[in-house]
C-alpha cells in the first residue's frame, strides 16, 4: 500500500486553465551528501567557539543539526530549478543591497509543508513553506517575510534564546528552586507550575520582542530593495486570516457522488448531534492557570501591520510588486497547489488530500490527476477502514471546522467501508471515456475495482489493460493484484 | 532534578493531538484504563471524562482533576479538587443538562457525587456514607470492571436529575434510591426499601420517562436462599411516591426483567427479559426463552408475548445450529435493544458447562483442589422480534470457542447464575451495543481472539436486517483497551509504558 501512486506525478494535465503541463517537483537534493558534511562541519565550527555550558549547546545545536540534516536526507525541500531560482532571485536582491547581510551564509531551502510558514535556524537555514507561498498575493509579500526571517538570522534571535534558556537553568537560583522542589513531598505540582510559568512566560515575551524586532529590521532591509513596500506588508495582513481555504468553492457532493448505481445518501451528511458537548468555553487562562495571551511567541497580526504601516506611511510608493513578473508567481502559486494536495498525500493525510483535489476539480475539470488522486483516496480510504487505522489519516469532525470542510468531513466520515469502494470506483467508471488512452488512470480504474464486492469488473478491466497497453509498467502489479483477489 | 530541567527546556504540552479523532497524552506514570471513561446516557456515548491524580497534598489528600472530551476527542475543560488520597472512579452519566461523576472514597467509606456543567464547571458535590458491605462489593465490582456495559449505581431522570441507588442505613441489605434534582427548587426525596426483611432487597434503574422511574426490585427471603423474586416498582419522580410495585409474574410464568421501556403515548411499560416456568428458581433452572410483558400505568398486565428455545426459537436455526438450543447450551441475554421502526433485538451469546480434562485429572490424583467443570464460550445469537415481540429471526454469528475453567466449588453453581458470573468476570466477547439516533443503525461489537490478533466482529442492524463483519486485525488481543464511542465507532485506548504517552484514536466499526 506504501507505494501508492508515483505514477500519479507524471501526468500532464488535460485543461484550459493556466498551466498546461505538471510534473510533480523533485525532492531529492542532488548533492546532499556534500550539504550534510557542511552542516556537521558547521556544527562544529558553532560548537568550538563556545567557552560555557558547553554540554548543554551541544545538545541543542547537535538536536537542530540532526532536525535539518533528516529533512534533507528525507527530501522534504523541493528541488524545482523554477522555484530555487524563483526565491534565489530574491534573496539576492535583499542581500546585495544590505550590507549588513551575506548571501553565503544563508542555505535557504523551500519546504513542501503544507503549514502556512517560515522559519530561521539561527545558524542559517531558512526554510520557506510551500503552504505559505501559494497563499501569499506577489513577489513584494514573498520578499516582506523572506527579509523577516533573514532579521532573526541578522539579530542571532534562535541562538539568544538558547543562551537564556540555558543561562536560566544553570543559574544559582533556579538550580536552588529546582533542588528544593525534588525535595518536597508534597504540593511541588505547584511549584513546578509556578517555575514553568515563569520561565514559559519569560521566554515568549522575548520571542514577541523578537518578532517585532524582526518586522522592523526585515521592513529595513526591503526598503532598500526594488519591491514595493505598501503591497509588500500586506502579507502580515493575510496572516491573520491564512489558515482560511484559499479557494472558497462551494462543492456539490450530493452532485459529484451521485451515480445512477450508487445514488448519493443524504444520511451522509446527516451531522453528528449526540455530544454533550458543542465546544471549549471561552477563557484566557489553562487549566494549570497560564494566561493564554502571555504565552503567545508572536504580537497579533493587526499589531503588527499597523506598525508596519505606520513604517510606510511616509515612504514613497515607486517600488515593483513583482520584479519577476505576475506571470512567474502565478505559474509557481498554481503549482504549488498541486504540490500542496501531493504534500498531504504523502503525509498520508488523504482526507485532506481529497477535499482539496475536490477543490481544484472547480478550477480544473476534467483533470487527470486529479481524478486519480481522488480514486485513489477513496481506495486508501477502504483499505484503511478496513484495519480499523482509518482515524490515523481522516479527521474527525470538530467544533473548529466551519463551512465546506465541515460538511467534508462529516461526509466522509459518515461513510461506511461499502461507500468507500463504491464511490471510488463509480467516479474513476464516470471519467473513462475521457481518460481511457492513458495507461496510469486504468492502473487507477484497476486498483478501485479491486476492493469492490463483485469483481467482474476487476477482471473485465484487467483484461482490457493487457489489451491496450501491452507489456505496460503496470502489467505484474495488476497480476499481483487479480492473484491476491483469487486466494481470498 | 535533571528531568525538571530538561522537560521545561523543552517544554512539552500535555496533550498533542495530530488530528481531533487521536490524541497522546504525555507523562503518564500510571495508566488505568478504567479512568478515561465514556460518559453513557440511554446507552449513547455522550463524551468523555478523563479522572487523574495531579499531586500529593498532604498524608491523607490529594489533588485530581477531571478532563471532559467531547466524542471526537476535543478537549473541553477541566475541574481540580482535593481528596482524600483513596479516590476511585466508578461511573458518569448525563441527564441532559449536567454530568453526574461518581466516586468511592476508600478511605472514608463515602460515595461522592460530583456534578458539572457541560463547561466542565463544578456545580455540586453531594456524600453518603456506605456502610452496606453488599453495596461495597456492588461499588468494587464497578471500579474493578473492565468491561464497557455496566449497571452504574447512579441514573439520571432527564433534564431534572439522578437517582443514586444505595443501601440503607438502618438495613444493610435493603435498598435505598435518593433523588438528586437539577435545580435547587425541585424536592429531594429517598425510598427505602419498605418491608423489614432479613433477606436481601435490591433496587435497579431500568427506564424512566415523562416524569415516571421504573425500578427492578429483586428480593431474597435470606441471604443465602437460591429463591429469588423479581418486582417492577414505579416511581413518581416529583414526589418520591411509589405509584405500584408488582410482581414480574403472570398465571403460568415468572419474568426476569432485563429491559424496559415507558411507552410515552399510553403509559404502558414494557418489560423484556427471560421467562421461566412459575414453579422453577430462576436460579436453579434454566430459562423457557425471552418474553415480553406489558403493563399499563396501574401496574395491570394488558399483553404478553412469548418465545420459547425448543418451541420458537429452534424453528429459525438451520438443521446444523439446532443443537444451540437443545444440546446443553444456555444463551445469556447481554441486551434488548428497539430500532426506530418498533422492531426489538435481543443480544445472547451462547455458553455451557462441561468436563474439564485438568479439573478432572488434577482430581483423580487426588489433589482435590481442582474443579471438575469449565465453561465453553461460544456463538453470538441475534433474536429479531417484530413490535409484538414475536420472533421473526434468528441468527448465529460463529466465533473461536472459549474455554473458561471455573473456580474450585463454582462447579456446583447453577448455569443461570454461571451466566451472571462470567459477565461479572468480564469472560463474554460481548462488548457493547451503539444505537445510532440519526440514522437508527443498531451495531454490536464482540471482541474475539484469534492466533493472528484482536478480532473485531461487529453485528449490525441495518433498515431491519442483520449481518456480521470480523475483522482480524494485527493488534495483539492485549495490546488496546476498546471503549465504547459514538454510534458506528470504538475507542481504542493504548498504553506505551515505556515512552510513557497514552494514544487515543477513534475508528469506525466495518458494517
Amino acid at each position: 500500500m506504501k507505494n501508492y501512486i508515483l505514477f500519479l506525478f507524471l501526468i500532464p494535465l488535460f485543461s484550459s486553465g493556466q498551466i498546461t503541463s505538471f510534473n510533480e517537483y523533485s525532492y531529492s537534493i542532488p548533492d546532499s551528501a556534500q550539504l550534510i558534511k557542511d552542516y556537521k562541519s558547521k556544527l562544529k565550527k558553532e560548537l568550538d567557539s563556545i567557552n560555557k555550558y558547553k554540554s548543554d549547546y551541544k545538545e541543542i545545536f547537535s538536536y537542530r543539526n540532526r532536525t535539518l540534516v533528516n529533512k534533507i536526507e528525507e527530501n522534504h525541500f523541493i528541488q524545482n530549478e523554477d522555484v530555487i531560482n524563483y526565491f534565489d532571485f530574491i534573496l539576492k536582491e535583499i542581500c546585495n543591497n544590505n550590507n549588513e547581510l551575506n548571501y553565503n551564509e544563508i542555505n535557504l531551502f523551500i519546504s513542501r509543508y503544507p503549514i502556512e510558514n517560515a522559519a530561521c535556524y539561527s545558524e542559517g537555514t531558512i526554510i520557506f513553506n510551500l503552504g505559505l507561498y501559494r497563499k501569499l498575493e506577489s513577489e513584494s509579500q514573498i520578499a516582506l517575510i523572506l527579509a523577516h526571517e533573514l532579521a532573526h538570522y541578522y539579530f542571532r534571535h534562535g541562538n539568544k534564546s538558547i543562551t537564556k534558556k540555558i543561562e536560566t537553568i544553570r543559574s544559582k537560583e533556579y538550580k536552588k528552586e529546582v533542588k528544593e522542589i525534588s525535595k518536597m513531598e508534597y504540593n511541588s505540582r505547584e511549584r513546578i507550575i509556578s517555575l514553568l510559568k515563569n520561565f514559559t512566560y519569560d521566554n515568549s515575551k522575548h520571542s514577541r520582542e523578537h518578532e517585532t524586532e524582526s518586522d522592523s529590521m526585515g521592513f529595513v532591509f526591503l526598503s532598500n530593495t526594488r519591491y514595493n513596500l505598501q503591497d509588500a506588508i500586506k502579507a502580515v495582513y493575510l496572516l491573520d486570516s491564512i489558515n482560511e481555504d484559499k479557494y472558497k468553492t462551494k462543492i456539490k457532493y450530493d452532485s459529484i457522488f451521485n451515480f445512477d448505481s450508487y445514488p448519493f445518501k443524504k444520511r451522509w451528511l446527516l451531522e453528528e448531534n449526540e455530544s454533550i458537548f458543542s465546544k471549549p468555553a471561552e477563557t484566557k487562562i489553562t487549566a494549570d492557570g497560564f494566561i493564554l495571551d502571555s504565552l503567545k511567541t508572536h504580537p497579533d497580526c493587526i499589531n503588527r501591520y499597523a506598525l508596519l504601516k505606520e513604517l510606510v506611511r511616509d515612504r514613497e510608493n515607486n517600488g515593483t510588486v513583482d520584479l519577476q513578473g505576475k506571470s512567474k508567481i502565478d505559474q509557481l502559486k498554481n503549482e504549488a497547489d498541486f504540490e500542496f494536495l501531493y504534500s498531504h498525500y504523502a503525509n498520508e493525510d488523504f482526507g485532506e488530500a481529497l477535499y482539496y483535489a475536490l477543490n481544484l476539480t472547480e478550477k480544473y475539470p476534467e483533470n487527470l490527476y486529479l481524478t486519480n488522486l481522488i480514486g485513489n483516496c477513496f481506495y486508501q480510504f477502504y483499505n484503511f477502514q478496513k484495519e480499523h487505522e482509518l482515524g490515523r489519516h481522516l479527521e474527525s469532525v470538530s467544533y473548529r471546522h466551519k463551512g465546506s470542510y465541515k460538511e467534508f468531513i462529516t461526509m466522509i466520515n459518515n461513510m461506511r467501508l461499502t461507500d468507500y469502494s463504491e464511490i471510488g470506483f463509480h467516479y474513476m467508471e464516470k471519467y473513462k471515456p475521457l481518460f481511457d488512452r492513458n495507461e496510469d488512470f486504468y492502473y487507477q480504474l484497476i486498483l478501485n475495482s479491486s476492493i469492490m464486492e463483485d469483481k467482474t469488473s476487476l477482471g473485465k478491466y484487467s483484461e482490457d489493460y493487457y489489451t491496450l497497453f501491452p507489456k505496460g509498467k503496470h502489467e505484474e502489479n495488476i497480476k499481483s493484484i487479480i492473484n491476491q483477489t483469487n486466494k481470498k | 532534578m535533571k528531568k525538571i530541567t530538561i522537560s521545561i527546556l523543552f517544554t512539552s504540552a500535555l496533550f498533542i493531538s495530530a488530528f481531533s479523532q487521536t490524541k497522546t497524552i504525555n507523562n503518564v506514570l500510571r495508566s488505568k484504563a478504567k479512568n478515561f471513561s465514556p460518559i453513557i446516557t440511554n446507552g449513547i456515548v455522550k463524551g468523555y471524562s478523563m479522572f487523574y491524580e495531579l499531586d500529593k497534598i498532604d498524608k491523607k489528600h490529594k489533588s485530581y482533576r477531571i478532563t471532559f472530551f467531547d466524542n471526537s476527542l476535543n478537549e473541553i475543560g477541566s475541574s481540580d479538587f482535593i481528596e482524600s488520597k483513596k479516590m476511585y472512579y466508578v461511573s458518569s452519566t448525563f441527564n441532559g443538562k449536567s454530568i453526574m461523576i461518581q466516586f468511592y472514597d476508600a478511605k472514608t467509606k463515602q460515595v461522592i457525587l460530583r456534578k458539572f456543567s457541560t463547561s466542565a464547571e463544578e456545580l455540586s458535590r453531594d456524600t453518603r456514607l456506605v456502610e452496606s458491605k453488599t453495596e461495597l462489593m456492588t461499588l468494587n465490582a464497578l471500579i474493578r470492571s473492565q468491561q464497557e456495559e455496566t449497571t452504574p449505581t447512579i441514573q439520571p431522570i432527564m433534564n431534572k436529575g439522578f437517582v443514586n441507588y444505595g443501601y440503607s442505613m438502618n438495613s444493610k441489605y435493603a435498598y435505598e434510591m435518593r433523588y438528586l434534582p437539577e435545580n435547587g427548587e425541585d424536592k429531594k426525596w429517598k425510598i427505602e426499601a419498605p418491608s423489614k426483611t432479613k433477606g436481601l432487597e435490591m433496587a435497579g434503574f431500568l427506564c424512566e420517562a415523562d416524569g415516571t422511574l421504573i425500578n427492578l426490585i429483586t428480593k431474597k427471603p435470606s441471604l443465602m436462599s437460591k429463591k429469588m423474586e423479581t418486582y417492577i416498582q414505579a416511581v413518581n419522580t416529583k414526589n418520591g411516591n411509589v405509584l405500584f410495585e408488582v410482581k414480574t409474574e403472570t398465571d403460568k410464568y415468572n419474568l426476569m426483567p432485563s429491559n424496559a421501556s415507558l411507552n410515552t403515548e399510553n403509559g404502558n411499560i414494557e418489560l423484556y427479559g427471560m421467562y421461566f416456568g412459575k414453579e422453577d428458581k430462576a436460579m436453579k433452572k434454566n430459562s423457557l426463552g425471552f418474553a415480553s410483558i406489558t403493563y399499563n400505568s396501574k401496574g395491570e398486565i394488558v399483553s404478553e408475548s412469548y418465545n420459547s428455545w425448543a418451541g420458537d426459537v429452534s424453528k429459525f436455526l438451520p438443521v446444523g445450529k439446532k443443537n444451540k438450543v437443545e444440546g446443553g447450551f444456555f444463551v445469556y441475554i447481554h441486551k434488548i435493544i428497539k430500532d426506530e421502526s418498533g422492531n426489538i433485538f435481543v443480544v445472547g451469546e451462547q455458553y455451557r458447562k462441561s468436563a474439564s480434562a485438568l479439573g478432572i485429572a488434577s482430581k483423580m490424583l487426588g489433589d482435590g483442589s481442582g474443579s471438575v467443570a469449565k465453561i465453553v464460550i461460544e456463538d453470538m445469537m441475534m433474536f429479531k422480534m417484530d413490535k409484538d415481540f414475536k420472533l421473526v429471526d434468528v441468527k448465529v454469528i460463529d466465533k473461536a470457542k472459549e474455554n473458561v475453567q471455573l473456580e474450585a466449588g463454582a462447579a456446583t453453581v447453577s448455569t443461570i447464575l454461571l451466566g451472571h458470573m462470567l459477565k461479572g468476570y468480564g469472560h463474554f466477547d460481548y462488548a457493547f451495543s451503539q444505537k445510532n439516533s440519526s440514522t437508527g443503525d443498531i451495531t454490536v461489537l464482540y471482541i474475539d481472539g484469534e492466533k493472528k490478533g484482536l478480532a473485531l466482529g461487529v453485528i449490525s442492524m441495518v433498515d431491519g436486517e442483520i449481518s456480521n463483519t470480523k475483522t482480524v486485525t494485527e493488534y495483539g488481543k492485549k495490546s488496546y483497551s476498546i471503549k465504547n464511542a459514538k454510534p458506528g465507532s470504538i475507542l481504542m485506548y493504548d498504553y506505551i509504558r515505556k515512552e510513557k504517552t497514552v494514544n487515543l484514536r477513534i475508528e469506525k466499526l466495518n458494517y
